[in-house]
């Protein structure tokens, strides 16, 4: 990287170890944005300060939207969450989560089932990964999604075998994935130098007999029924006989012996899984990739498999602990600045993209247009195509070597859309419902100079490069002293689609 | 069972009844006078490759149902309640096939254009190394593709045809790979459905575009101010930021800019086809594919390569209703799509195929849906088409028998993608000794072509 400008200002907190470029780099992993007042707190209190408070914080509300069935409430209240809530670091968890747990409202076009979902997640983000994925697999939304609810035994006279579909997905995509790992997340080899399988279609079919019998929770006043009908409201509830009473097979050899309660065997098949090496490896990895960088190194990894492991407390899955472990980690701090990784970072998903930008900004809104850029940016929040998300973790970008799991959204077209959101955004207008203030920038902006420091600040953790800055001026000064506003809106719009402002790094 | 070797095959002439029923279906386009003039502009060496990907695995057991009486006992005996009524799928009488055989209730347009001799389905088609037998399949004594089943794994292998699931490019890329470029730099494959490895070659890229947006960079008018900006903005791509992400980005924003432009100025000047299209999710897709080979000759094309999709067939439950809705979305935006190109006097021009994770059990699962399986049938449509037929095998309709790989009705595939896309591939250009570049097992199967295509 070119030479630094030095950022324009810096918090003179009480904790001088922490800058504003670390404060700031530390807001865009753990946040929806950096704000310029959030970066003076964090390095007042101190990271560790920063995120005991974090992780004391309430969640933030989701109101019962006025009709409980319609979504449109539900999904800008998210955006109402991330843009202003106080809540940031689990706000940011539950969605990361919501993107590896994934339920869609492309098959459930319900508020009545999403809304439960969302506040599981916000609740469970800084639990325990058992509790979290026991509520994932007794929510009737999910069970609904991947069809565990109501889900049979197999029934001769009708010619039909235990759904398959939950029991698919909670292995390849909510726990250990297909490949079996070491605690560093790099696949195991057979002597051929082959990946080993974790399970095969017997392991599949074991679990698909585990996860019968269940059904939608009984409604008040109603009896409990082998189908209930749909209702989203606690748990989904067993109805014993209709669970497969034979022997299941599972992971790593286990067989569930015949006629066990489907509690016991529902409780025993997720101790089977939560308790399968793979899953520190499969989870913080995938963790990581959403919160800090694409590629981690297998050594970061491996430490947060280790704290997956054991919390040091002798606690397995504490999720908490593995996102503190996460976010301070050397290599999420960069602490090594003398020899940067080149592959470090992540490109902002659209959802993000637009949070940030929008938090930079001071901006108020309803929600409504950041909900429809970034729907029209192949991110419809909480209407993921598939289980598979928006997109997957291991997206090769093309002509690389790397992983760049949000670049699976990145294409031709969306940048054309992502380039003229912020033609709106800068020059126009989003809709009344959502106001941004450009008017610290406009101050700044008699003086050229002066202006790339503030948003070198507000956008770019205090670094921009040299070659950036002399690329930009030419285009700020070529703009009289007399138009400040247009100098700004110039400005910003062109470090808002910079590639560098795109890539969190 | 009847056993559909790919032996000699002549163009399906329809028949009466058919012609009548197909007049029916496209009795909305009237522009004859406006085919031949389009006609006569047509450049003499143009062909289009038109791949609909049907996401979550299709199931192709409803698909395409065997008529004849044991056949059908079979089938439904096996599907019990996701069977389809004999009398409701719309029959079909493919040219070398001993019996009738019915198509899905809501494939009226695709039924129009078998009977027309304009499509044509390849059976049991899916993953393979090399082919394979039950008994080889339940020893574990063949190389197998690489996680079956999974749709991750099963969507990127159909895309690449790398079966052993490695390989960072798709099958469509690397055939673009081998073909003329184009002489505006306009790239030879675009995607209206999002990023996909389909469209990745070792040098292709696709261009990427959504029907109904804006694909120019707005808010530059012809002021010094606003070409400075569009001049710092450019300049910025081709800094080395040391960040290999930042990299990629813009590689992406410089191709947005100048594919966004091509196109654009292309269609400024073209005439609105009269062709109407479903207003749906594909059917705003195929309409864009048809608005960008109408404009083939300012674009400079002579071969291109399409990329849509259609999603929500992963039907673990709701089976027939949600097929239902699917085909009725997919069969009247592809019979548009047809007609598109008859009116744009390119139809022998312009094949379009269907590509899906994987098929379905035949044994239904509960909650009215069927489980992951694998090998699946597919449609092929176009005026190339030798149409009119069945290609490949179909499958036993027995559960534990012979195509099984298990007991639920998962048909071990009896054509291997690498030959259906090795056929299209070779129609649209790629040499006989470029397909082993471009299809790597191709050579493990006997015929490394098919016959559907003339």
């Amino acid at each position: 990287m070119g030479s630094i400008a030095p950022p324009a200002s810096g918090g003179s907190g009480s904790q001088p170890s922490v800058t504003a470029s670390d404060a700031g780099r530390l807001l865009e992993q753990s946040t929806f944005g950096p704000t310029p007042a959030l970066v003076a707190h964090v390095q007042k209190v101190g990271i560790s300060g920063f995120l005991d408070e974090q992780f004391a914080a309430p969640p933030a509300s989701y109101p019962d939207p006025p009709d409980y069935h319609v979504q449109g409430p539900v999904e800008q209240q998210f955006f109402v969450n991330a843009l202003t809530a106080p809540d940031q670091l689990r706000e940011r968890a539950a969605f990361a989560l919501s993107e590896m747990f994934v339920v869609s409202s492309f098959k459930i076009n319900d508020a009545n089932a999403l809304l439960p979902y969302v506040r599981m997640l916000q609740k469970d983000a800084f639990g325990n990964y058992f509790d979290l994925l026991k509520d994932v697999t007794l929510s009737p939304t999910m069970g609904r999604y991947l069809d565990m609810v109501n889900n049979d035994k197999p029934d001769a006279a009708r010619g039909t075998s235990p759904n398959e579909n939950y029991a698919r997905e909670i292995m390849q995509l909510f726990s250990i994935g297909l490949q079996q790992l070491n605690p560093d997340g790099t696949p195991k080899l057979d002597a051929n130098g082959v990946p080993i399988p974790t399970y095969d279609q017997d392991t599949i079919e074991g679990f698909s007999s585990t996860f019968t019998g269940w059904t939608f929770p009984t409604k008040p006043g109603a009896t409990l029924a082998r189908h209930n009908p749909a209702y989203y409201n606690g748990p989904m509830e067993v109805y014993a006989s209709n669970h497969d009473p034979g022997t299941k097979q599972l992971l790593n050899g286990l067989v569930l012996p015949a006629g066990q309660s489907p509690d016991k065997d529902l409780d025993d098949a997720l101790h089977n899984i939560v308790n399968h090496p793979n899953v520190g490896p499969f989870i913080g990895r995938q963790l990581i990739q959403h919160l800090v960088t694409s590629n981690p190194s297998s050594a970061y990894v491996g430490r947060v498999s280790a704290v997956f492991a054991d919390n040091g407390a002798g606690v397995r899955g504490d999720l908490q602990a593995i996102i503190r472990a996460i976010l301070t980690d050397p290599e999420a701090r960069r602490d090594t600045p003398d020899s940067p990784d080149p592959n470090f970072g992540h490109l902002r998903e659209p959802a993000l993209y637009i949070t940030s930008l929008l938090r930079a900004l001071n901006a108020v809104s309803d929600g409504v247009a950041p909900r429809a850029y970034s729907a029209r940016l192949g991110q419809e929040i909480m209407h993921s195509p598939s289980v598979f998300n928006f997109f997957p973790p291991n997206y090769a970008i093309p002509g690389s070597t790397l992983k760049g799991p949000e670049f699976g959204l990145q294409d031709t077209a969306n940048m054309a859309i992502k380039a003229n959101f912020i033609n709106a955004l800068a020059f126009g207008s989003l809709g009344s419902g959502t106001m941004a203030d450009l008017s610290p920038l406009v101050s700044a902006a008699g003086d050229a100079n002066a202006l790339l420091d503030s948003l070198t600040v507000l956008l770019l953790h205090g670094e921009m490069p040299a070659t950036m800055r002399a690329t930009l001026l030419p285009a700020l000064t070529a703009i009289p002293d007399s138009q400040p506003k247009l100098r700004a809106q110039a400005a910003f719009y062109l470090v808002a689609t910079s590639s560098l402002y795109q890539v969190q790094h | 069972m009847p056993l559909l070797q790919p032996a000699t095959r002549r163009r399906f002439l329809s028949q009466g009844c058919c012609a009548a029923a197909a007049s029916t279906v496209f009795s909305g386009f009237g522009g004859f006078g406006l085919i031949n003039a389009l006609a006569q502009q047509t450049a003499p060496d143009y062909k289009a490759l038109v791949g609909i990907f049907m996401f979550g695995g299709n199931d192709g057991n409803n698909l395409l149902v065997p008529l004849g009486a044991q056949d059908y006992g079979a089938y439904s005996s096996a599907r019990g309640p996701l069977t389809l009524a004999q009398g409701a799928l719309l029959p079909i009488q493919p040219v070398t096939a001993p019996q009738p055989f019915g198509l899905h209730p809501k494939l009226a347009e695709i039924r129009a254009l078998f009977d027309q001799g304009k499509a044509a389905l390849l059976c049991n088609v899916g993953l393979l190394v090399r082919p394979l037998s039950r008994t080889e399949y339940l020893g574990r004594t063949a190389p197998l593709p690489v996680n079956l089943f999974s749709h991750a794994d099963q969507q990127a292998q159909w895309q690449t045809s790398l079966p052993n699931g490695l390989g960072n490019s798709g099958w469509a890329g690397r055939t673009a790979d081998q073909v003329q470029a184009s002489s505006t730099g306009f790239p030879t494959i675009v995607t209206v459905a999002g990023n996909n490895i389909f469209c990745v070659g070792n040098q292709t890229r696709p261009a990427s575009f959504v029907p109904g947006s804006s694909a120019v960079f707005q808010g530059f008018d012809s002021s010094a101010v606003a070409q400075a900006r569009l001049s710092a903005m450019q300049q910025l791509l081709s800094f080395d930021s040391g960040i290999s992400l930042v990299q990629s980005a813009s590689g992406i924003t410089g191709n947005a800019f100048k594919y966004g432009q091509l196109l654009t100025d292309a269609l400024a000047g073209a005439a609105k086809l009269q062709t109407v299209f479903p207003k749906t999710s594909l059917g705003a897709q195929l309409q864009e594919v048809a608005n960008i080979i109408q404009v083939r000759a300012a674009l400079g094309m002579k071969r291109q390569i399409f990329f849509c999709a259609l999603s929500g067939f992963d039907t673990h439950s709701n089976q027939l209703p949600d097929q239902d809705q699917l085909f009725s979305e997919l069969s009247p935006a592809l019979g548009a799509f047809y007609q598109a190109t008859v009116e744009m006097g390119v139809a022998p021009a312009v094949t379009s195929f269907t590509l899906s994770d994987f098929g379905r059990t035949l044994k239904p699962a509960s909650g009215l849906g069927s489980d992951h399986a694998w090998g699946n049938h597919h449609m092929i449509v176009g005026g190339a088409v030798q149409g009119g037929d069945l290609y490949g095998q179909f499958p036993t309709m027995a559960l534990g028998g012979p195509n099984d790989a298990g007991s639920e009705g998962r048909w071990i595939p009896t054509t291997s993608l690498d030959q259906y896309a090795a056929t299209l591939a070779s129609w649209f250009g790629v040499t006989p000794a470029s397909l082993g570049a471009v299809f790597p097992n191709l050579g493990n199967f006997a015929a490394p072509t098919l016959k559907f295509l003339g």
